[in-house]
C-alpha cells in the first residue's frame, strides 16, 4: 500500500515525504500507516528499493498564521477554491537505512530517490528479508542512526525498532534486550541525572 | 554455582601485563572479591583453562546522584517512572589477576597473552579449585587443613596447606589483637598433631594459652592405626636453663647498665671459665673465674670477698642476682631436648610469669640447642645416646614473636632466629612466627618466613610492614586486610600453589584464649547467690553490735 511520494530531501539519506491526502491515492492511508518508527520502502524506477524508516512527522498549513478576516467562510472554501485546501499536507521524514533488489544491502545505499518516487509501507516478509541480508539476523544501520545523535527523536526511534524487531525475530530477543536495555539507559534515565 | 556457564565477557587487557577486564551483569553477585574465574584456550595446541582471580569490581551503570534524592524512593522506582524497566540495569567492570593454568609440576604457568575481547568468562567450580589452588589433598601426608575457600560456601573447597612448605622454609602468622591467629595456630598444631602429620612440635607459649591443646589427646579425630598425640605442657617451674648454655652476650642482655669496666672483667671471666670447664662450668666457676680479676689471680672459694676490687665486688653481686635469685638458671638441669621434640608430640613451653629478659633468654638458648642438636645429629656428631640428639625434623611456634625479633633493636634472640630463617631449612629446623605487630617485628625475619598467614590488619604502619615484607601477597589482597572478618585469613606462600582468602575451620579442642566478658563478671557480684554469700559471710553473733559490710567504713570506725 502506497503511503505518499518524495518531495524533498535534505541529505543522502534523509527525505520528505509528502503522505497521499483525499484524491491522490486509491486508498487514503490511516496514520496508523505512517507511524513513527514504520519501515518503508521507496520505489525506484529500475525496481531497485530504498529501505527507510519514519523518523519525524510535521503537518504543512498554508493557513496556519493567517489570522486576518476572509472573504469566504472557511465552509465555502470546497466550492470557491478547492485547490486551496489541497495545500494542506502531512509530511514525514524518511531516513534511508539500506535498499533492497536481488539482495537485501543495510547502510547507505550507492543510488538516492527521486522526486515523486513513491513511498510504501514494507510487508512482514520485506522486513524479515531486509534484516536478513545473509541469511543472518544483522542491524548494521544501527551506526548510522546512532551517529545522528543531535536529533533527539532518533533514540525513541531506536527503542521502537528494536521493540518491533524483538516481536518479529523472537530467536533474537536476548540480543536485541541488550540494545534494548543500554539504549533505554542512555534514553531514558542517563537524561533525568 | 554455575559451572561451566560464562559469567561475563571479555572486555580486553588491564592495566598491567597480567590482568585482563571482563563486564558482567552478576545479578546473583557470584563474582566477589577474591572469587576465581577462568577462560579457556589453547596454549601451544594444548587446550587449557586460564584461571585468575578478580581483583576489582567497578560498576558501569549507576544512577544518577539525583535519583537519590530521597530515601524513601528507590531510585528504580524513578527510573521506572520514566520509562526505564529493563533489569537488570547493574553492570560491572571486573579485573582479573591472571594466575595461568594450573600444571602439576611447574605450578601456574602464566600464558602471557590476555584474553581476547569477547572471551567467555566462568566462575572456576569447586572441584578444579580444590585441585589446583592447594598442593595436597585433606589427610594426604603433609596436608594441614585449615578451612575453606573464603569465597565459596563453607567447606566447598578446602584449603589444604603443605606442611613441607612451611617446616622447611618457616610460616609467619600476623593480625591485630582479636582477628584470631591463636585460633589459626591451634588449627595449625591440630593438623601437625594429626596422624597423617606426627609432627615434632614446640610452641613458646608467653601466656599460658595453649594447654587446651591437651585436649588433642585421648580425643578421637586424633588417633588412627594406634597412634594418638603425646602433648606435654611445661610449666614455668618445670623450666630450667643449665648456665653453661649461656653465651656472653646471653650474660651482658641479663646484665643491663654494665660498666666498661664490668663488660671487660665479665668477659675476661667468661673466656676463662669456657677455656678451663668448656661446656660445664656453672655459676660458681663463673664468680671465681670474675673474683680473679683483671691479673687472673688464683681464688678458690666464689663468696670469698677479701679486699677485692669494687668492680668486680659489684659484678659479682650482679651476677648473683640474676643467675641465683631466678629459679630459671640452674647449675646442672637443662630442658632436655629430646624429651622436648619427638614426633607426635607438641610440647608447650609456657613462659608466663617469667619475666621478659628471661624469656628470651629461654627461648635464645632453647632455640640455639635445638639448631646445634639438629646441626650434629644431621652432620652424624652425635649419637641417639647423646643428650642433644635430635633424630627428626622440629617444628618450633612461637607466640608474639615480636618480642624476640624487633624491629629496631638486637636482642639475644634475633640473632638465633635469623639463622635458624636463613639455614634451618638445611638441618630440618624451622619456625612458626605469631604477631600481633608486624611492624615491631624485624623486616628480615618476616620476609623470610616463606609462608604467610594474614588475618586482619588495621594499623598503617603494621599494613606498610606486611606489604614490604611479604613479596606473595598481590597489592589486591592486601587492600583487602581491613576488611576481613575475624576467622578470616589470606594465605600465601610456598604451602600453597597461590594466595588464597581463606575461611579458618573450627577447631577440634577448645580454644584457649578467649576473651574475658567482664560485664559480665561484674553483674556476677550482684547475683542472688553472690549477696546471699555475703551477707552470710558477714554475719555476726545477734548479740553482737550490727557490723557495716563496707571494708572501708569497718577500717575506719
Amino acid at each position: 500500500m502506497y503511503i505518499g511520494k518524495i518531495v524533498n530531501a535534505s541529505s543522502h539519506v534523509d527525505y520528505v515525504c509528502q503522505i497521499y491526502g483525499p484524491g491522490e491515492a486509491e486508498q487514503v492511508p490511516a496514520p496508523l500507516d505512517y507511524c513513527f518508527g514504520s519501515f518503508v520502502g521507496i520505489e525506484q524506477d529500475d525496481g531497485e528499493q530504498l529501505v527507510g524508516l519514519i523518523a519525524n512527522t510535521t503537518l504543512l498549513n498554508p493557513e496556519f498564521g493567517n489570522l486576518g478576516p476572509r472573504l469566504s467562510p472557511q465552509e465555502d472554501l470546497a466550492v470557491f477554491s478547492p485547490d486551496y485546501l489541497a495545500e494542506q499536507a502531512t509530511l514525514v521524514a524518511i531516513t534511508v537505512i539500506g535498499a533492497i533488489q536481488e539482495n537485501a544491502v543495510q547502510g547507505v545505499p550507492a543510488v538516492c530517490a527521486g522526486i515523486d518516487c513513491q513511498v510504501r509501507r514494507l510487508t512482514d516478509a520485506e522486513i524479515e528479508t531486509f534484516h536478513q541480508p545473509d541469511g543472518r539476523f544483522r542491524m548494521s544501520y544501527m551506526a548510522l542512526l546512532q551517529a545522528m545523535d543531535a536529533n533527539p527523536l532518533i533514540p525513541p526511534l531506536l527503542l521502537q525498532v528494536t521493540h518491533d524487531l524483538a516481536d518479529r525475530f523472537p530467536d533474537q530477543a536476548r540480543r536485541l534486550a541488550i540494545l534494548r536495555c543500554n539504549l533505554a539507559w542512555r534514553a531514558s534515565v542517563l537524561p533525568a541525572g | 554455582m554455575l559451572e561451566n556457564t560464562p559469567i561475563g565477557t571479555t572486555k580486553g587487557p588491564g592495566e598491567t601485563p597480567h590482568e585482563y577486564v571482563f563486564v558482567a551483569a552478576d545479578p546473583e553477585q557470584l563474582v566477589k572479591y577474591g572469587e576465581f574465574v577462568y577462560y579457556e584456550t589453547t596454549v601451544e595446541g594444548t587446550p587449557r583453562e586460564i584461571l585468575g582471580r578478580v581483583s576489582a569490581r567497578v560498576p558501569l551503570r549507576l544512577y544518577p546522584d539525583t535519583f537519590l534524592a530521597d530515601p524513601t524512593v528507590p531510585p528504580q522506582e524513578v527510573a521506572d517512572l520514566l520509562g526505564y524497566e529493563h533489569e537488570p540495569h547493574e553492570l560491572f567492570e571486573i579485573t582479573v589477576t591472571i594466575l595461568g593454568y594450573y600444571d602439576p609440576v611447574m605450578g601456574f604457568v602464566n600464558p602471557r597473552v590476555p584474553p581476547p575481547s569477547g572471551t567467555p568468562i566462568m566462575i572456576a567450580a569447586d572441584g578444579m579449585l580444590s585441585d589446583v589452588l592447594c598442593k595436597l589433598g585433606r589427610g594426604e601426608l603433609g596436608g594441614i587443613h585449615i578451612g575453606s575457600l573464603l569465597s565459596r560456601s563453607r567447606d566447598a573447597v578446602p584449603i589444604v596447606l603443605d606442611a613441607r612448605g612451611f617446616t622447611s622454609t618457616h610460616l609467619a602468622i600476623i593480625a591485630s589483637t582479636g582477628s584470631g591467629k591463636s585460633y589459626l595456630a591451634g588449627v595449625v598444631l591440630e593438623e601437625l598433631m594429626q596422624a597423617n602429620n606426627r609432627a615434632a612440635v614446640l610452641v613458646i607459649d608467653p601466656h599460658a594459652e595453649y594447654d587446651t591443646l591437651r585436649d588433642m589427646q585421648g580425643h578421637e579425630a586424633f588417633g588412627a592405626d594406634g597412634y594418638a598425640p603425646e602433648v606435654k605442657i611445661v610449666r614455668p617451674d618445670d623450666i630450667h636453663v643449665r648456665v653453661s648454655s649461656l653465651e656472653l652476650a646471653d650474660l651482658r642482655y641479663l646484665l643491663p647498665n654494665l660498666s666498661e669496666r664490668m663488660h671487660f672483667l665479665l668477659g675476661q671471666a667468661y673466656g676463662r671459665v669456657k677455656r678451663e670447664h668448656g661446656d660445664k662450668w656453672n655459676r660458681g666457676t663463673l664468680k671465681v673465674e670474675i673474683r680473679k680479676g683483671l691479673r687472673g689471680e688464683t681464688v678458690t672459694d666464689p663468696e670469698a670477698d677479701g679486699d677485692e676490687d669494687p668492680t668486680v665486688g659489684a659484678l659479682i653481686w650482679r651476677v648473683s642476682q640474676v643467675l641465683e635469685q631466678s629459679s630459671i638458671f640452674d647449675d646442672n638441669r637443662n630442658l632436655p631436648l629430646t624429651s622436648l621434640l619427638r614426633p607426635g608430640q607438641c610440647t608447650v613451653l609456657q613462659l608466663n610469669e617469667i619475666p621478659d629478659r628471661e624469656q628470651q633468654i629461654i627461648v635464645a638458648t632453647l632455640l640455639r640447642r635445638i639448631n646445634q642438636a639438629r646441626m650434629d645429629t644431621v652432620r652424624g656428631r652425635t649419637s641417639p645416646d647423646d643428650e642433644d640428639h635430635i633424630a627428626y625434623p622440629a617444628f618450633v611456634l612461637i607466640e608474639e614473636a615480636h618480642n624476640y625479633a624487633p624491629a629496631n633493636a638486637d636482642l639475644v634472640t634475633t640473632g638465633i632466629l635469623k639463622q635458624i630463617l636463613s639455614e634451618g631449612r638445611k638441618f630440618g629446623v624451622s619456625v612458626g612466627l605469631i604477631s600481633q605487630r608486624p611492624g615491631k617485628l624485624d623486616s628480615d625475619v618476616l620476609s623470610q618466613c616463606m609462608t604467610q598467614c594474614i588475618m586482619r590488619i588495621v594499623n598503617p604502619i603494621d599494613q606498610a610492614r606486611v606489604a614490604e615484607s611479604v613479596e606473595s601477597v598481590g597489592r589486591d589482597l592486601l587492600a583487602e586486610l581491613t576488611a576481613l572478618s575475624k576467622g578470616q585469613v589470606i594465605v600465601a606462600g610456598a604451602s600453597v600453589n597461590t594466595p588464597v582468602m581463606v575461611q579458618v575451620r573450627q577447631r577440634l579442642t577448645r580454644h584457649g584464649a578467649d576473651d574475658l566478658n567482664a560485664p559480665e563478671e561484674w553483674s556476677k557480684y550482684f547475683s542472688e547467690d553472690a549477696l546471699f554469700q555475703r551477707e552470710r559471710d558477714n554475719a555476726r553473733p545477734p548479740d553482737s553490735a550490727p557490723r557495716s559490710s563496707d571494708p572501708f567504713e569497718r577500717l575506719f570506725n
